[in-house]
């Protein structure tokens, strides 16, 4: 496997919305390749936008933003390594943000060498091994509230279908629907967004 | 003006996010049809955002399916023992056999020994009561033996990822075969097939010894990144670079990574974990070799990469799937 250091590029920052009638296929093996990653990398993305931006309100957007973006580039080449090429997009994007309109401290974004540096390091994503990761699923599940924990278990330990799930609850399968969606969206806030228990894991 | 575009595509984010969550929830929830997921597919090919927000919310679904290997390897309830009383009868005889005969099946006379195994495509961790744990592949199948100060695993078939918990008072010894790795503190991958034996140490060091009847020996100290393989008529340890050892250590988040790999050897692997056979035709498409990130157990997303990007013919025989030129 080559590290291929050159390949190194960001899409140009500038260009405009995509035009859904243009849009390309995803090519084969690029949502695994997303999956496995790019969506662990978000914990510290998404730990860069906040240390970089005064309004923290959309990092939500930016985020999705940067995954178009890095997902768009990564369609005709698979760039090696990671993590440079998203961080780089995620700053080409703030640079973006701080000639339109100011919300981005510049220091934040020249800081970004020394994250680089940083992350660069091998990853976390790549030594959490089974345990943690139940560990991780276990306390993510904890601090669901209490009926969409009991949905999602139902559903993913005791395989039960909604049916059977909103006769055991006592409560309907649009109510099913509604635990589980909530149950979806936290869990998938808490396994990407936040910075899981990861130094544990490698120091072990 | 600016606040107003970015309050709007805030929404947009959410009101995307909405959107694929409820495309996933309408999958699960039963009811899935063709049509469904053509409809899924053509809310997907409209851009990016589509697909990014169902990635990752997908990702995350499909994460929590190990809180079922989690309840599975639950040490307090019983794992798939043979069943205790036959055991036992089993047991008795052996020690009874063993008093009139002599010595021979002393080793039966161990306590427990544990049975885990795997069918086809699925995985499963066992954790055991030091703190060690112990990952099947597909189609896999080991006994656990834990008495006083021995830990002995045997792998009769399969492939199996170690993470031992090391003791000096207690040596960790893996069976395979002939084969014989014995612990020191490790992370190591084992693979057992038809009549070869590999061994990968990822993390720490190990010693692994083969003893053939045929007097055929082969003994190695293996370090992070060897990768010895025994065969009848050989032995060998190559070093390979740590992002191979975990391109093999995919399956362990159900992927299969290839990278240059001749195409038979894809079929091989996707066969293992796949009760739909994948079969190479004819010699001209055996040189094909192949890159990329695959999931484990959809060989029908592979043969539309092969159909599609590779150009190959796909044929479609009920459980059989031809690929040739």
């Amino acid at each position: 496997m080559e590290s291929g250091q050159g390949m190194i590029k960001a899409p140009d920052s500038s260009r405009g919305d995509l035009d859904p009638r243009v849009a390309v296929m995803a090519a084969p093996g690029l949502q695994a390749w997303f999956v496995c990653e790019v969506l662990p990398l978000e914990a510290v993305l998404r730990q860069f936008l906040r240390r970089s931006l005064r309004d923290r309100s959309n990092i939500d957007d930016l985020v999705q933003e940067v995954y178009v973006r890095v997902c768009e580039a990564a369609n005709d080449q698979i760039p090696q390594p990671v993590r440079p090429f998203v961080f780089t997009i995620a700053r080409n994007l703030l640079v973006d943000r701080v000639r339109r309109e100011q919300v981005v401290s510049i220091e934040a974004v020249e800081d970004l060498e020394a994250l680089n540096a940083a992350i660069d390091m091998p990853g976390p994503e790549q030594s959490v091994i089974a345990r943690e990761e139940l560990r991780r699923l276990q306390a993510a599940l904890d601090r669901l509230p209490p009926r969409a924990r009991e949905a999602l278990l139902l559903r993913k330990v005791e395989g039960l279908s909604w049916r059977e799930i909103a006769a055991r609850m006592g409560i309907t399968e649009g109510t099913v629907n509604q635990h589980l969606k909530s149950a979806i969206r936290s869990l998938t806030y808490m396994l990407y967004g936040e910075p899981g228990d990861l130094r544990s894991s490698r120091d072990e | 003006m600016n606040e107003n575009r970015e309050m709007e595509s805030q929404n947009v984010t959410a009101a995307v996010e909405e959107r694929a969550l409820d495309w996933l929830l309408r999958r699960d929830s039963g009811a899935w049809s063709e049509h469904d997921q053509a409809e899924l597919d053509a809310w997907l090919a409209l851009c990016w955002a589509h697909r990014v927000a169902f990635w990752r919310l997908d990702a995350a679904w499909v994460r929590a399916d190990r809180l079922n290997a989690m309840r599975r390897s639950n040490p307090d309830q019983p794992p798939t023992v043979a069943r205790p009383s036959r055991r036992m009868i089993i047991g008795i005889a052996a020690i009874l056999i063993t008093a009139v005969i002599g010595a021979i099946a002393a080793y039966r006379a161990t306590p427990t020994e544990r049975v885990y195994a795997t069918g086809i495509g699925a995985q499963r961790m066992v954790r055991l009561d030091d703190g060690s744990w112990i990952e099947l592949n597909t189609d896999t199948a080991i006994g656990v033996s834990t008495s006083g100060n021995q830990r002995t695993v045997r792998i009769d078939k399969g492939e199996a990822y170690f993470d031992i918990t090391h003791s000096a008072t207690r040596p960790f010894t893996v069976i395979a075969g002939n084969g014989r790795i014995l612990d020191l503190g490790t992370k190591f991958l084992v693979r057992r097939d038809a009549d070869r034996l590999q061994v990968s140490l990822i993390e720490g060091r190990a010693q692994f010894s083969v003893n053939d009847q045929d007097s055929r020996t082969g003994s190695a100290s293996l370090r992070p990144g060897d990768v010895a393989v025994a065969t009848p008529t050989s032995f060998s340890v190559t070093r390979k670079s740590l992002p191979l050892l975990h391109a093999e250590l995919g399956w362990r988040r159900g992927l299969l990574i290839f990278d240059n790999t001749p195409l038979t050897e894809v079929a091989g692997e996707f066969n293992r974990y796949n009760h739909t056979k994948l079969i190479v035709a004819d010699r001209a498409t055996e040189n094909v070799t192949v890159g990329g990130t695959f999931t484990a157990d959809d060989v029908a997303a592979f043969a539309r990469v092969a159909k599609g990007v590779l150009g190959l013919r796909v044929e479609m025989r009920g459980e059989i799937i031809v690929v040739s030129r």
